[in-house]
């Protein structure tokens, strides 16, 4: 894919990511890259961002002897995500418009 | 490089933030090449690019939250965040080395300056003191050797000066930059 994924983008994708059910890091990073391409090093700061700001949640569950964190999105989170999926939607709009020669506005 | 090298390399270069913020990021990762599995190990340290890549996007991010969280208090402590953030990328050491170059040949060219002020002072002086000495067996001799002499240490006194003003400059100058160029780059 040509396209970097990166910024308000890569946290809606990661929330969007979460908005079904929780994840554990390595869990997450490999349901990301099935549709995106990024590196392994990006999303741990995308998330520590995200639970910052109290869009997602962590919590610990023991499994094989380990403890593995899990990731899941807070009601801000699920606003945040509504919010992102309008923004979107404009977005891909006004860039189908330009690639398209600006001839298509009002397509759909 | 072992995934045991890669993790205390990470632990590392994160030294400086809270630990809260390394243990986290460790648990992470660790984490995270137990679950890939020994045969993906190789493959993750090399997507991974480098602990020093890896903990540059760990200590921006903080950074940023760090400073918007500080906003109303002193600066400094972002800014020495975002010092970090450079010396943890893997630019930094190249840069680094070719400013620390730049900066020492521009103070070379001060010291010749200042050093053929003070010759030119030196010169003066003693031309000063044969023009004295030869006004008493010939006038005009010893005038031409005093003129000389206030000549050579005039030059050198605005040598001196300019150089010593220019330092100064220079070196206010850089501190002012480089505190610019590590804000911008720590918010990034």
């Amino acid at each position: 894919m040509k396209f970097t994924v990166a910024g308000a983008l890569l946290d809606a994708c990661v929330l969007g990511a979460l908005a079904n059910a929780p994840a554990y890091g390595y869990d997450l990073t490999q349901k990301i890259q099935r549709t995106i391409e990024i590196s392994e090093s990006t999303l741990y700061p995308v998330l520590r961002r995200l639970l910052r700001e109290g869009l997602l949640d962590s919590y610990d569950k023991p499994f094989d002897g380990r403890n593995r964190r899990y990731y899941q999105i807070t009601d801000s989170g699920r606003q945040a995500l509504r919010g992102y999926t309008e923004d979107w939607q404009a977005y891909r709009q006004a860039i189908e418009n330009i690639l398209n020669g600006g001839n298509h506005s009002d397509q759909e | 490089m072992t995934k045991n090298e890669f993790l205390s390399e990470l632990r590392y270069a994160l030294r400086h933030l809270p630990q809260e913020e390394i243990d986290n990021a460790l648990n992470y990762y660790e984490e995270f090449f137990h679950e890939a599995g020994p045969q993906r190990e190789r493959q993750i340290i090399d997507e991974l690019i480098s602990p020093n890549a890896v903990a540059s996007k760990i200590i921006g991010e903080y950074a940023v939250h760090d400073a918007e969280r500080s906003r109303r208090k002193k600066r400094s402590r972002p800014l020495w965040i975002a010092i970090l953030a450079i010396c943890a990328s893997p630019v930094a050491v190249p840069l680094a080395l070719s400013g620390f170059v730049l900066v020492v040949a521009l103070f070379i060219v001060f010291l010749a300056f200042g050093i053929s002020g003070a010759a030119f002072a030196v010169s003066g002086i003693v031309s000063l003191y044969a023009g004295v000495w030869a006004a008493s067996a010939s006038l005009p001799t010893g005038m031409f050797y005093i003129g000389l002499g206030l000549l050579a240490i005039s030059i050198s006194g605005s040598l001196l000066a300019g150089t010593a003003l220019a330092t100064k400059n220079t070196f206010f100058a850089l501190q002012k930059a480089l505190g610019k160029i590590l804000i911008r780059r720590g918010a990034k």
